[in-house]
């Protein structure tokens, strides 16, 4: 009987495939069904090979009608071979084993796989530059905002790589491939072929190497990355990727040539920034309906808690899922449309019965809604202000979760149903849905399932609680938890809730906030003087307002700080880096990067950082490994970068534990270059000061890495630029260490307030080591013309503030005085001040455009009284009251 | 000629109006559930279907079934995603005529849509 | 004060036209000057004045306008007139001037403030070859209101910031007195 069939089939296939149109694919799906059948009924009879070429067959019709190939016709050909085959087997009684089928059909029959490509090329010094034009789908606005935020990636790229030779690699390389991944994507859509190129190859890489192993390359092709987005804003061309392992054989392939990962289902990653225009609606209509969608999925999510079979709940999650996958992908939401397709392709599973709904599952499916929810209320948001949407990548523990649950791998979620447990116990008590003795019943049988099951269910089903009441009691506790209750993503990073403000508007509100200190001050003035009786309630309010005052001041302080970790790591990498140029091994260790500076400062440490590691480890660490030994030290140089709060600033540490500085020679070569003379009585601490000096290098051939000599100088003066100073501590052959003290901001100062004459002028904290009134004892005249102030040991020029501000002719007294003693850069000098005021934190305010240069003045600050306090330049005060030197000792 | 878009997405049957209309087609109906498509159906007997294949009340499916059993031989053009491009074949086999993957830009939408009446004609 | 008007040409009337508007007159001495309006952000008072040192002797000091800090120039000295003692007259108008794209504020110290009056072409007169004392370069025109002449001051001119600026950089510090006993 089978035969008779089987002969009908083939002969109405046979005519059938002779009228094949490759457009019709009614008619090539019915083809289908019929090679279908065929297939069916070749299984009764034992024709195995005959069998499979007919579902060979069938695959090929399906991907016709499903991937229509460029040419239909070969696949048409290929049939009919098949037809006559079949008709020679089955009609014709051809024995099976002397037939050809097609080629395409029998792998066996197939022609060997071409040679895969050779791995290694060697690498072509002269690969062209390449010029990058913005592809026409792409606003100059989107690619502006992706250049700007590169450099943050780049360097956690950096970062990664230089942990992964410590710490857990396993991480490292989950982070890595998600900053690749999000890359590529990125740069394949704004026409970087090579960038997305060589991140493809390097992600694919890594799914056998390690971080570490790649490191090399991996820093080699983060160098090349910065380099390539540099031109691309300055509009130059972009250099070929110098690693070879990260560049195909035959020139640049597009990334859409790629496999199709499941992650990257959707056109890989998303574009930046994009401004949303809405003529027809057709966004804000997707965001209602969205959203609609996804309330009535929490509804049935919930109902599902009670009642985890109901096919009709699961359907529906299923539909809402999927229709907002569908429209995000219409509008190009690139995060809404995976995510939600992710969701929907685990409930799918679900649906189908491939896979059971444990409570872990559920909180995924929870976590998937709220996040779709932010994602949907980020789009409104973006359309309400016309900011460019941009889509990040929070979505990636979460796509992770879902693909890792699709795979069969289900979360566990002992911990959050431990914390459900009595809270919604609790709840439901409460609301009398459920009784005490429910409740610790239903606890008990869950710890006897280890959590298998949720508290909702439990109560629901073995307690007879209705679902109802527990579904309500879930939402509304599902509500309150809202922020708290998302478990930790995969990522190792913090999603932390960042607002983006700009950056002018908060500078401004900083300073509005020191103009109100500064209001509320004078107002307790006012205040105090009004009357003496009756103020209590005065106090009180004041000291209240005082209070405020001070919070809102230590808040937009606050605002601006931000911990110096980017700047220290930096530096590792710049350390690693010169430590490979000079060949010496370093240790090269940071710590205290947690703690916070002002973003200006943060900004501008990082060059006087630069030189002082480089010459840490051009210089100070020893060329030889053999003398480090010797001297008892670990063949590894020790360099050791370290910020950390001392009093009122922030000190940060360089120290190594190289040769040490050299007093004499530095003596010597400094006179050598004129900068000191044979006879100046200097102190060890202003010697080591003196490399500071411009046109000062200790290297004896000028090193590529340490410059000429103009390293030191530009530390210093940005170091004080930042109204800071450093100090110098070393022992010669022991090692270094240099301190750079920053106050923790610009704005605000410690000042040492002193009134001369009626004026007062403000003195900064660091600068001053001591005050003291002296005595006529402590007064002598150098040379019988300059008065000089001793003091302990030393003895130090004296400045008349008075005289030296031009608020009056006559010096003071210093006996009837108050001398302030000031150090720089281990030199002291001594002012001579009428009255001292007292400390103060002072709002430092610039005397405007036109007096930047005064000087002797570094700033000007209000006054409780109102007036303009001036602070005082230190240097400018150094500069003319140096002890003086054995020339003007004539005359 | 009369079009009939069924889809539970109101944004989805805008977008497909948006399209089709582009391409000169003025005269749309809407259904946004299978119970109301068959209804629709009968009650306005549209020239062309762009069916859904997820809905509530009857997926798109059990309308194709539905539809071409009651002897409607009514051009239907079946609306999908990847996800379901296996059931693309059933559908065909099921008497649908075309289908269309979304997201689908303007230009494919319209091709299958003259394609599609192109061999309905002949 | 012989020089008359000169009867406007065709090309001259466009320059005119340009200054046409509302002032702020003010004194210094005997002399009227005045500032376009649209260049004052306020009048205050005189008030006290901390002085900076070791700038030119035009720049008064600073002062503290509701806790921003800014300079006062004295115009007197600007124009090389003789000092005088500041009296309840004695006013400082605050302007704000163009410097690297932004608008800095940037007080005056004069004598004593007039009104603000409307001038139109036909108060217009060319500038005098001779000055009043001041250059002519430091002058947009003069006009004529009622009886009086009143001179119109370029004032991003004489206060021209990067000069202003230069002038402090190039006092330097080996030239100004102290540390000597």
């Amino acid at each position: 009987m089978g035969a008779d069939t089987i002969q009908a089939l083939v002969q109405t296939l046979s005519r059938d495939v002779k009228a094949m149109e490759t457009d019709d694919v009614q008619f090539l799906a019915n083809l289908h069904g019929q090679f279908e059948q065929l297939s069916d009924q070749l299984a009764t009879v034992s024709l195995d090979r005959t069998r499979h070429a007919t579902q060979a067959a069938c695959e090929l019709l399906e991907s016709l009608i499903l991937e229509p190939p460029d040419d239909a016709q070969h696949a048409v050909n290929t049939l009919q071979e098949l037809i006559d085959a079949l008709d020679g087997v089955i009609c014709r009684d051809v024995d099976e084993a002397q037939i050809t089928f097609p080629e395409a059909l029998l792998p066996d029959d197939l022609a060997s796989e071409p040679e895969p490509a050779p791995a290694d090329i060697e690498d072509t010094t002269d690969t062209p530059d390449v010029m990058w034009t913005l592809p026409s789908t792409v606003d100059q606005e989107v690619i502006d905002e992706f250049l700007a935020r590169q450099p943050g990636i780049l360097e956690e790229m950096e970062s990664v790589i230089l942990q992964a030779d410590q710490s857990d690699d396993r991480a490292a390389i989950d982070q890595m491939k998600r900053l690749l991944h999000t890359l590529k994507g990125e740069s394949s859509l704004l026409g970087f072929t090579a960038v997305a190129e060589a991140c493809h190859l390097a992600e694919d890489q890594l799914l056998t190497a390690s971080v570490k192993e790649l490191g090399e390359s991996l820093l080699e092709m983060k160098d090349w990355l910065a380099v390539t987005f540099d031109r691309c804003a300055q509009g130059e061309t972009l250099p070929a990727c110098p690693v070879s392992r990260f560049r195909s054989p035959d020139g640049v392939k597009t990334a859409e040539q790629n496999r199709i990962t499941r992650q990257s289902e959707v056109t890989g990653s998303d574009t930046e920034g994009r401004i949303l225009n809405d003529p027809d609606g057709l966004i804000a209509d997707f965001a209602q309906e969205a959203n609609d969608h996804l309330d009535n999925a929490e509804d049935q999510l919930l109902a599902l808690e009670a009642e985890p079979t109901n096919s009709e709940a699961i359907n529906s999650v299923f539909r809402a899922f999927h229709t907002i996958k569908g429209v995000a992908g219409f509008l190009e939401f690139n995060d809404i449309q995976t995510l939600a397709h992710q969701a929907e392709t685990l409930l799918d599973r679900i649906r189908k019965n491939t896979l059971e709904l444990s409570s872990g599952l559920m909180d995924l499916f929870f976590d998937s809604s709220d996040q779709l929810k932010k994602l949907i209320a980020n789009v409104q948001q973006c359309l309400k202000t016309g900011e460019p949407l941009c889509e990040d990548q929070q979505i990636q523990g979460l796509c992770d979760r879902l693909i890792a649950a699709i795979d069969g791998k289900v979360p566990t979620n002992n911990d959050s149903a431990g914390q459900t447990r009595s809270k919604l116990g609790d709840a439901l008590v409460e609301k009398g849905a459920a009784t005490d003795q429910q409740v610790s019943a239903s606890l008990t049988t869950q710890a006897d399932e280890r959590g298998e099951r949720r508290i909702g269910e439990i109560l629901s089903n073995d307690q007879g609680v209705a679902a109802q009441s527990v579904g309500q009691a879930l939402r509304e506790q599902r509500q309150a938890d809202a922020p708290a209750a998302t478990p930790s993503s995969g990522t190792a990073r913090q999603i932390k809730d960042i607002v983006k403000v700009d950056a002018e508007r908060l500078d401004r509100m900083v300073d509005t906030i020191g103009e109100l200190v500064i209001a509320e001050t004078m107002v307790a003035q006012v205040v105090e003087r009004l009357d003496a009786e009756n103020t209590m309630d005065e106090h009180r309010v004041m000291n209240q307002l005082g209070k405020i005052t001070r919070e809102l001041q230590e808040m937009a302080t606050s605002l601006r700080m931000v911990p110096v970790r980017s700047v220290f790591q930096r530096m590792a990498r710049l350390a690693r880096d010169v430590a490979k140029k000079v060949d010496k091994p370093i240790n090269f260790q940071i710590s205290g990067e947690e703690t916070e500076l002002d973003k200006a400062v943060v900004d501008q440490i990082a060059d006087p950082l630069i030189h002082l590691v480089r010459n840490a480890i051009d210089h100070g660490i020893e060329s030889s490994t053999e003398d480090r030994v010797q001297a008892g030290k670990d063949e590894a140089g020790q360099v050791h970068l370290r910020a950390r709060y001392q009093g009122g600033n922030v000190q940060i540490e360089i120290e190594d534990d190289g040769r040490g500085m050299n007093r004499d020679a530095i003596l010597s070569k400094a006179m050598e270059r004129g900068i000191v003379t044979a006879d100046q009585t200097l102190t060890d601490e202003q010697i080591y000061h003196l490399i500071f000096e411009p046109g000062f290098s200790m290297a004896q051939q000028v090193s590529e890495i340490s410059g000429r000599g103009v390293g030191m100088d530009v530390v210093r003066r940005n170091v004080e630029a930042m109204r800071g100073k450093i100090e110098i501590s070393t022992r010669a052959g022991q090692g270094t260490r240099l301190i750079i003290h920053l106050p923790l901001t610009m704005a605000i100062m410690e000042g040492m307030v002193l009134r001369v004459h009626h004026r007062r002028y403000i003195v900064p904290t660091l600068n001053i080591v001591r005050m003291f009134c002296p005595k006529q004892d402590d007064l002598s005249a150098a040379f019988d013309r300059y008065q000089c102030l001793t003091h302990g040991e030393d003895l130090l020029p004296i400045c008349d503030l008075g005289t030296w501000l031009g608020v009056t002719d006559k010096p003071r007294d210093p006996t009837e005085s108050v001398v302030v003693v000031v150090e720089r850069d281990g030199a002291l000098a001594a002012l001579v001040a009428d009255e001292l005021i007292g400390q103060q934190q002072v709002v430092i305010k610039t005397l405007g455009a036109t007096m930047r240069h005064a000087p002797g003045v570094a700033g000007g600050s209000i006054m409780p009284d109102g007036q303009v306090g001036l602070i005082l330049d230190i240097e400018a005060v150094f500069r003319q009251h140096t002890m003086p030197k054995q020339e003007d000792r004539a005359a | 000629m009369k079009i009939l878009l069924v889809d539970d997405s109101k944004t989805m049957r805008n977008i497909q109006r948006s399209v089709l209309q582009k391409a000169g087609h003025s005269d749309f109906e809407d259904a946004s559930d299978g119970k109301e498509a068959i209804e629709v159906i009968q009650a306005t007997k549209p020239d062309l279907i762009l069916l859904d294949w997820n809905m509530p009340e009857k997926n798109g499916y059990e309308v194709l079934k539905e539809t071409r059993a009651s002897g409607c031989r009514t051009p239907i053009i079946m609306v999908t995603t990847e996800a379901e491009k296996q059931n693309v074949i059933k559908a065909l086999q099921a008497g649908a005529n075309n289908y269309v993957i979304k997201p689908f830009t303007p230009n494919v939408l319209n091709d299958k849509v003259t394609e599609t009446m192109a061999n309905c004609a002949a | 004060m012989s020089q008359t008007a000169e009867q406007p040409s065709a090309e001259t009337n466009e320059n005119l036209e340009v200054l046409t508007g509302k002032y702020l007159t003010f004194n210094l001495g005997e002399e009227e000057y005045a500032v376009g309006i649209l260049k004052v952000r306020e009048i205050i008072g005189v008030m006290d004045i901390t002085p900076v040192p070791r700038v030119p002797q035009y720049i008064r000091g600073v002062i503290n306008l509701r806790g921003k800090i800014i300079p006062v120039v004295a115009l007197r000295s600007r124009f090389a007139m003789e000092q005088i003692e500041d009296t309840e007259l004695t006013c400082i108008i605050v302007l704000e001037l163009p410097f690297n794209g932004q608008n800095i504020p940037m007080g005056i110290l004069v004598d004593s403030v007039q009104e603000v009056f409307e001038l139109d072409l036909e108060h217009l007169a060319d500038t005098p070859a001779f000055g009043a004392g001041i250059n002519a370069e430091y002058l947009l025109g003069v006009g004529r209101l009622e009886q009086r002449v009143v001179m119109l001051l370029d004032v991003d001119r004489i206060l021209n910031v990067e000069e202003l600026n230069a002038v402090s950089q190039s006092v330097s510090p080996e030239q100004s007195s102290g540390g000597q006993a």
